[in-house]
């Protein structure tokens, strides 16, 4: 038993529906209460019209009866013809022992996508196993599809959706400075989700999801599809990953690159000459560790500022996932990734990845510490 | 399935078995509440997700309201997999008497998620235990999400559990509480400004505006108004236990109950509310027939989330209108004789969990002329009309009723689109 007296960690269980969501072909149904779903479609921001439950009712706990999950993935069989169902216990489903295992040896040949079983799921979890989990069971599916002729040079960018914080706008950057500087289009609708089935199909594979590692390398030993992985903050990993893409593409970055890049060089500069006059600047810097290198390259190396992940001070700036940040009102705050209790206003509409994501991330850290400034925190 | 099949929510069948997103559970409609509560701790016990959940909603309020000393203390429980095969009492009672050792709380909630309650640990044998050795107010609040419809019951039995916790005092003439506003408004609804402008005073709104103080004095109430659905249990148990009478303003839709509501509330307040009633049932009447010229023989798929759905249908049929569909929400009618009585005007299906995609289909296929209720489809397609009766705080009473009518006089007026 733990006590929390802020949020818990997010579980595996969320973690797996949060990358399924993505997949345009796949399809995931929980044995289990309606709440929890509800709850986790209102995370996800978006209606993904993939994840369902079936609910259940006294005589399912009474009975053991299954006959309400059989119904439903018949009926998503038939009705959304995807390629894969996956079938997820419940921590009632679980108590109560439900054979989801017996169940799909029984109807598997009624139906025509492939189902797959994720039961007995772990009480206690953290968020990024699931995702793990996920990525586990989308290499296992790859080698079942053919391998596409590549028409065109498209990119596959993982990590970034709906479900995150950021994780929109953040998407929707990369895609554009993709099409503007090399003419690339993505893989990913607009809103970063894909088909599993045309995964192969891509020429390169940006994975900002740390949980997706061993996925791309399945990918790259299987198919020879090129990687980079690593968040996108800051213009150094701009340029890095831009490296990347003409190596393994053997394209050339467009002309406008070289003058965007001097034009956010002096951004940068001038940021530097502005908050030069304050004698201390300090910076909490603490999120997901997928996006902390990243982050704190940009913070220390770039912009030349101090930060810590020690503890938290009053003059601090906080830049961190929603939950801190809303626990500290005194401070000015940076939310850049999930978790967040509030539910924030523009967060799909406002990178911090990419160009505008750099240009955006400068105004906000200059513009907190004017703030903090003005409120005589002494910097 | 019709409506003439009805028997009880529970007969309800699923449109799809599949369901997303699913409707809220009752422990969400617990928390909803308890985190208006100042002063007193909620142990949210359960697995990961409940948890997790029930305590962001804590914590959003926290924010909303900043850290002050008054706040409502959460505690997210989660429990392991060796807790529910072997049992947690003896560590729940730990973390209880460490709570009631605390100075900051006078009250402890102690809420449990359903896979608590199917291992059916006896919290009650702890929390009784525990109340004999001290002052402060224990409560353990089961959930019971496989029997409940929706988290409106949640909500319900939260406001009728802390009627547990008032005490009796002198009943304060010309007083009055509010039961089951949960959002800001309630204090200026319509029977709210009557019973000020006699001079009554509002002691308390129950759960929206109260703290535990309060709470525990809210038998001093000569009055209470039941605003929303959920308030009703609350309303019944004061009566019950104090002999507080109390007024329903939560029959948004039915002039009848309306008029009962104030013909009560004048013989409360030994007030003549006769000419108050003739009056707005005139304007409600001519309203009436101009909508009904609009209306008649229009037929609707229903689909509201929170208000009574036979009693909001049988309000559009009395208007003309023919109910082809109810697909049903959160709420449901606490009586059946609104049922027996819209079964003259139409026996239309009754789903429960239907899809968008499924409700696309049947509008493609029937194309009604309304669709009355929540909706993302792409009604204009199908050359249906949507309209959604907003639920406020403060709109009860004939305001309500004229405010809706007005609604559908003023949806669309340029009926059915050409070419579809």
């Amino acid at each position: 038993m733990k006590v929390f007296e802020s949020l818990p960690d997010l579980s595996a269980r969320i973690g797996f529906l949060k990358t399924v969501a993505n997949w345009k072909d796949a399809v995931s149904i929980e044995f289990g209460p309606e709440g929890t779903m509800h709850y986790i479609q209102s995370d996800i921001a978006g209606y993904t019209e993939n994840l369902f439950t079936t609910g259940i009712r006294e005589p399912e706990i009474i009975f053991g009866d299954t006959k309400r999950l059989e119904q439903a993935i018949l009926d998503l069989d038939r009705e959304l013809k995807p390629r894969i169902i996956f079938i997820l216990s419940s921590p009632v489903s679980q108590i109560i022992g439900a054979d989801l295992r017996g169940l799909v040896e029984k109807i598997k040949r009624q139906v025509e996508a492939k189902l797959l079983v994720w039961e007995n799921i772990a009480t206690e979890s953290i968020e990024e196993e699931g995702r793990v989990k996920a990525y586990k069971e989308a290499a296992s599916l790859i080698k079942d599809i053919d391998k596409n002729q590549k028409l065109n040079k498209r990119v596959l960018i993982l990590g970034l959706s709906e479900s995150d914080y950021n994780g929109l706008a953040d998407f929707r950057e990369l895609k554009r400075i993709l099409k503007k500087y090399f003419n690339l289009d993505c893989i990913n609708d607009e809103d970063g989700r894909y088909y599993l089935e045309e995964i192969l199909e891509a020429s390169f594979i940006i994975s900002v999801d740390r949980a997706s590692i061993n996925f791309v390398k399945e990918l790259n030993n299987f198919s020879g599809i090129p990687f980079y992985q690593g968040a996108i903050y800051g213009l150094r990993e701009i340029d890095i990953l831009f490296d990347a893409i003409e190596e393994n593409l053997k394209v050339k970055r467009g002309e406008y690159w070289q003058y965007d890049k001097k034009e956010l060089s002096k951004k940068i500069q001038n940021f530097q000459t502005r908050v030069q006059k304050y004698s201390f600047k300090n910076i909490y810097l603490n999120v997901r560790e997928d996006r902390m290198t990243s982050l704190e390259n940009f913070i220390s190396k770039e912009l030349g500022l101090k930060y810590t992940n020690d503890e938290i001070s009053p003059e601090d700036i906080i830049i961190s996932n929603g939950v801190t940040c809303s626990l500290h009102p005194e401070n000015q705050t940076i939310c850049v990734c999930n978790p967040t209790i509030e539910q924030k206003l523009y967060s799909d509409s406002i990178p911090f990845m990419g160009v505008l994501g750099l240009g955006n991330l400068l105004s906000i850290i200059y513009s907190a510490i004017i703030k903090n400034k003005n409120q005589g925190h002494n910097f | 399935m019709r409506l003439d099949e009805y028997t009880g929510f529970n007969n309800i069948p699923n449109y799809n078995a599949a369901i997303s997103p699913g409707r809220h559970c009752p422990l969400f409609g617990v928390a909803s509440i308890l985190r208006h509560i100042e002063g007193s701790t909620i142990i949210y016990l359960g697995t990961q997700d409940c948890v997790y959940y029930a305590q962001k909603q804590n914590l959003e309020r926290q924010i909303v309201h900043g850290n002050s000393s008054n706040i409502t203390r959460s505690l997210a429980v989660q429990v392991s997999e060796s807790d529910l095969v072997f049992g947690m009492g003896p560590q729940v009672e730990k973390l209880l008497r460490e709570e009631i050792k605390k100075e900051d709380n006078q009250a402890i909630f102690l809420v449990t998620s359903c896979s608590i309650e199917l291992i059916s640990e006896n919290l009650q044998g702890i929390v009784d235990k525990l109340l004999k050795e001290t002052e402060k107010f224990i409560g353990l609040i089961p959930i019971e999400n496989f029997k409940t419809f929706s988290y409106l019951e949640g909500i319900e039995k939260a406001l009728d559990f802390l009627i547990q916790y008032t005490g009796k005092f002198k009943s304060e003439k010309k007083t009055y509480a509010i039961l089951g506003a949960r959002k800001k408004g309630a204090e200026d609804s319509e029977p709210s400004k009557y019973l000020k402008k006699l001079g009554y005073r509002l002691i308390g709104i129950l759960p929206y505006n109260i703290n535990l103080e309060e709470l525990k004095e809210l038998s001093k109430a000569e009055i209470n108004l039941v605003l929303e659905p959920c308030g009703l249990s609350a309303a019944e148990s004061l009566h019950q236990k104090y002999g507080i009478p109390y007024v329903r303003f939560d029959r948004f839709l039915c002039l009848k109950a309306t008029i009962e509501a104030w013909e009560k509330l004048g013989n409360l307040t030994n007030k003549d509310t006769d000419r108050f009633i003739v009056e707005e049932t005139k304007k409600i009447e001519e309203l009436s027939e101009e909508v009904r010229k609009k209306l008649e023989g229009k037929s609707f798929f229903y689909s509201e989330k929170v208000l009574y759905p036979f009693e909001t249908c049988l309000f559009l049929s009395k208007l003309g209108m023919e109910a082809t569909c109810i697909f049903v929400g959160s709420s449901m009618d606490r009586t059946d004789e609104i049922r027996q009585e819209l079964l003259k005007y139409s026996n239309p299906r009754i789903w429960k969990n239907a899809e968008k995609r499924s409700r696309e289909k049947m509008l493609e296929e029937e194309r009604p002329d309304y669709f009355i209720g929540n909706n993302s489809e792409k009604l204009e397609e199908y050359g249906t009309v949507g309209v959604q009766f907003p639920i406020e705080a403060g709109k009860v009473g004939f305001e309500y009723y004229k405010d809706s009518l007005k609604l559908l006089l003023e949806a669309n007026k340029e009926f059915k689109n050409e070419g579809i």
